[in-house]
């Protein structure tokens, strides 16, 4: 069954130098757009769900390029704000074995961090709507926006929707200090998340002396969600890693073996794993968590293997490797 | 060959490739640029030693701006790093009827909030001939209007030449604005550059019983122009282009300079087709700095108008034309000959 999801956050032009170079030597950068809820979008999208990415860009052909990349992966972009002066940049060189990749963003005065709730059609927004998602990174973008996203919480929960939240901590974009103050705020909210045992103590006040599991489960104790989902990467070079997913429900723990894989572009990764589980979480109706773990695990896999932001293969494509792999699930 | 230091902001501009529209854009042509860095690069292409001063972040990008001045030989060791941002700006070439179109992303850029205590104004100044700086600069801010202020009263006090292409842009600020901020810099300024429309919008100038805006070229009504402004702010010397703009790509193009007691006019030159007109007044600036420190006055205005129609052939920002390329111009030889 198909259903209507809703994502919000910030879609910005992608800018790479073309062939693994780097910043200081590029003559033209190769261009896409995308930004971590855009991406869950775009996934589900391809998925069959009518999905709905809520946002602002700037008024102006940048903006409407935007747009236009959205429409064109059939997302829906009807409540897209048009308004403003700057689209939010991120510059990304490309890492090749040893050398890492390297993420610079420009992105601190774009229109979507101006976005105020009542340029919003809330009703509209979540009308027929089931699922919400978003992440760490749209909070910290401005005061605005995490005000703004406080009214689409409140809304989403007098509709019953189900909210989902990818930790998601940027560095480059804030303090620890500063994060855990907007992730408490909004912590009773959520039903999913998406954590590290790193994240459930940065941000939730998980006690330090409670590693893995235990930390997991406390961040449950602690809040109304009903699951936490992760992923540990290992890293043996820039493009060789391997995942492991894991997933915790009142005491049911599952992980996965991890896949190793190589790598053509990383970025979107987590993005295709929270779309990979929001998607059989929805398929199985939250009735066989191993599948769910083995969808989500399989669909970030695969993202790694794809150019730009996003995930855009089928159900069917992802299907098909987690066939080829014949890699149990380990309980 | 002379010191000259210029003063500004220096961009990453993004342009599409060919004459592709915004939204049809793959991929973005990678150059930097700004008004003053283009003057730097083109004096330094005539063999001066160019200094471009200016504030850019310890990023990528930043030190890929350094990287573009430094590869034509702008001395870029005044240059102070730190901030946030680089200014963007990005760029749909038109083609015909088709206008080009500019989308600024430049507020809060590294050299938008810097502070004038950051630079070392005696090195920079030290054994300087020229100081040369845009209207572009003191619009970014107000602490951006302050470091040029300072500029232009340490150039002063260093004894250089100072000169401003007035370059009113309407993105950046407003006439009232510009007015209020220019016009007290004026007392500092030798050399000023612009036309009869940024002279009203800058400096609030209204020339008295004369209209040069009719369309046609009205050489006479630019003396009476030239006469008013030398008395109100006390210039050394005016300069301004007189572009003919018949298409996006075909353009007339003549210089003409005052120099308090005589006029000077340029041959005048048919741009068709026009390749790449950002920086064509960059060019003419740069061409009439290095004239007016080489030769007469009216070589000066003839360099500067060579100098600057083959900028308009040229793609990007800077002006990559040697002397003796403007020379062989200024001969005569406009034929676009394969020369061997």
């Amino acid at each position: 069954m198909k259903h209507k999801i809703v994502t919000f956050g910030e879609i910005m032009l992608r800018l790479t130098p073309p062939n693994y170079g780097i910043i200081e030597d590029a003559h033209d950068f190769m261009a896409t757009y995308g930004g971590t809820e855009a991406n869950v979008a775009i996934s589900l999208a391809q998925f069959g769900h009518h999905t709905s990415f809520v946002s602002k860009l700037p008024d102006n052909q940048l903006g409407e390029a935007a747009v236009k990349f959205l429409n064109a992966q059939k997302v829906d972009t009807s409540s897209v704000v048009m308004q403003g002066d700057n689209i939010g940049i991120y510059f990304l060189e490309t890492g090749f074995g040893i050398r890492p990749s390297k993420v610079l963003y420009n992105r601190k005065f774009s229109s979507m961090t101006t976005l105020h709730a009542d340029e919003l059609k809330l009703d509209e927004i979540f009308e027929n709507a089931t699922w919400f998602h978003f992440s760490g990174i749209t909070l910290s973008l401005s005061n605005d926006v995490r005000q703004t996203l406080k009214k689409l919480l409140e809304k989403a929960k007098s509709k019953g929707v189900f909210i989902s939240f990818d930790c998601n901590y940027r560095k480059t974009l804030w303090t620890i200090d500063a994060a855990k103050k907007a992730y408490s705020e909004i912590a009773q909210y959520i039903d999913l998340f998406f954590a590290t045992p790193f994240d459930t103590h940065n941000f939730f006040d998980v006690d330090e002396t409670l590693q893995g599991v235990d930390a997991l489960k406390s961040l449950l104790d602690k809040t109304q969600a009903t699951y936490v989902f992760g992923y540990q990467r290992s890293v043996y070079q820039a493009n060789e890693n391997a995942l492991k997913a894991y997933v915790v429900k009142k005491d049911q723990y599952i992980e996965t073996e991890p896949i190793r894989f190589q790598i053509y572009d990383r970025i979107g990764g987590g993005d295709a794993f929270a779309a990979g589980i929001i998607h059989s979480l929805i398929e199985t109706n939250h009735n066989d968590l191993n599948q769910t773990l083995t969808f989500g695990l399989a669909t970030s896999v695969l993202k790694h293997t794809l150019w730009g932001d996003s995930f855009k293969l089928s159900e069917l494509d992802v299907l098909n490797f987690i066939k080829n792999q014949n890699k149990e699930v380990v309980r | 060959m002379a010191k000259i230091v210029t003063l500004g902001e220096i961009m990453l501009r993004l342009s599409t490739p060919g004459v592709s529209r915004f939204v049809q854009a793959e991929s973005f042509d990678v150059v930097y640029g700004g008004g003053e860095a283009n003057v730097a690069v083109s004096v330094a292409n005539y063999g001066h030693d160019a200094y471009f001063v200016t504030k850019l972040p310890e990023h990528e990008i930043g030190q890929s701006a350094v990287n573009a001045l430094r590869r034509y030989g702008v001395d870029t060791s005044f240059i102070v790093r730190g901030g946030e941002r680089v200014g963007i700006y990005y760029l749909e070439t038109g083609a015909s009827m088709r206008p080009s179109k500019v989308i600024y992303d430049r507020a809060n850029s590294s050299i938008a909030t810097a502070k004038f205590d950051e630079f070392d104004w005696e090195g920079i100044f030290e054994d300087a001939k020229w100081f040369h700086f845009s209207g572009i600069t003191p619009a970014l801010s107000d602490s951006a209007a302050e470091l040029t202020k300072v500029a232009l009263q340490q150039a002063k006090k260093y004894n250089v030449t100072t000169s401003v292409d007035l370059n009113y842009r309407k993105k950046l600020w407003t006439p009232q604005k510009a007015q209020s901020i220019m016009r007290p810099l004026m007392q500092y300024v030798d050399v000023c550059i612009g036309n009869e429309e940024d002279a009203e919008l800058v400096l609030g100038f209204k020339p008295k019983g004369v209209d040069v805006s009719s369309g046609k070229i009205n050489i006479e009504g630019y003396h009476t122009i030239f006469k008013e402004m030398k008395e109100a702010f006390n210039f050394k010397m005016i300069a301004t282009s007189l572009r003919e703009s018949f298409s996006a790509n075909h353009n007339g193009w003549r210089i003409l300079l005052y120099d308090g007691k005589e006029f000077f006019e340029s041959k005048r030159y048919d741009i068709n087709p026009i390749v790449d007109r950002v920086g064509g007044g960059d060019s003419f600036s740069a061409g009439l700095i290095h004239g007016l420190l080489t030769r007469n006055n009216q070589e000066a205005v003839e360099f500067a108008a060579a100098a600057s129609a083959l900028k308009h052939t040229i793609p990007g920002d800077f002006n990559q034309v040697s002397e003796q390329e403007v020379d062989t111009l200024l001969k005569g030889d406009a034929s676009g000959r394969v020369q061997r």
